[in-house]
């Protein structure tokens, strides 16, 4: 369980949980522009 | 079969990825889809396999398994700007962008609704949520308007 951001070029997993962030990925060669993201959950 | 319980949309600068953890837990790419729109703000919404993209006026249907194009919609006469989308039911797409709102069956990607919001709204990003009713709330320039089932604007 946790929620997604992004910001910038990277996009964070954030464990609901652990109250941290757990897994990070850098859009590589997109640039750092704004990011948008769709889940389900 | 991807779903979206185990993967994630994102959008950025023209392009539509889909995500999803490894067996690390780390997130991985597993398609990337230059929409050929240009490069600015890019919209994603999921579907039912499809995976939706709006980017500079128009917008697309991929295949959610592989990032294909499906479908292309141009929004004509709609302008160049920022999309903004919602799905009801699996079965109507409503789009927002430019102070226009449209409604689409997603079947066959015709055109159930098209309204020019602008007359009385102004041009500007239109930001469109459709509830569990299938109310379409599409806010623009500092107004919010509601679009009922076939297109009916009722506020």
């Amino acid at each position: 369980m946790g929620e997604y951001g992004a910001v910038y070029g990277r996009v964070f997993f954030l464990d609901a949980t652990k109250k941290t962030t757990t897994a990070t990925a850098e859009l590589k060669d997109l640039g750092e522009h704004e990011v948008t993201v769709a889940a389900l959950g | 079969m991807v779903t979206p319980q185990d993967n994630l949309l994102v959008g950025t600068n023209g392009w539509v990825l889909l995500m999803g953890f490894n067996k690390g837990g780390n997130l991985d790419t597993k398609w990337k889809r230059n929409l050929d729109s240009g490069s600015n703000i890019t919209s994603v919404v999921w579907g039912v396999g499809r995976a939706y993209g709006g980017c500079n006026g128009k917008f697309y249907a991929l295949n959610a398994e592989t990032g294909e194009v499906k479908e292309r919609n141009e929004l004509k006469d709609m302008g160049n700007q920022e999309v903004r989308m919602a799905l009801w039911d699996g079965k109507l797409l409503h789009v927002g962008t430019n102070g226009w709102a449209m409604g689409l069956e997603v079947s066959t990607f015709r055109e159930l609704y098209k309204k020019n919001l602008g007359f009385m709204a102004g041009s500007d990003v239109t930001d469109v949520l459709v509830d569990k009713h299938g109310l379409a709330y599409y806010g623009t320039n500092g107004k919010l308007y509601v679009i009922e089932g076939p297109g009916n604007l009722i506020e």
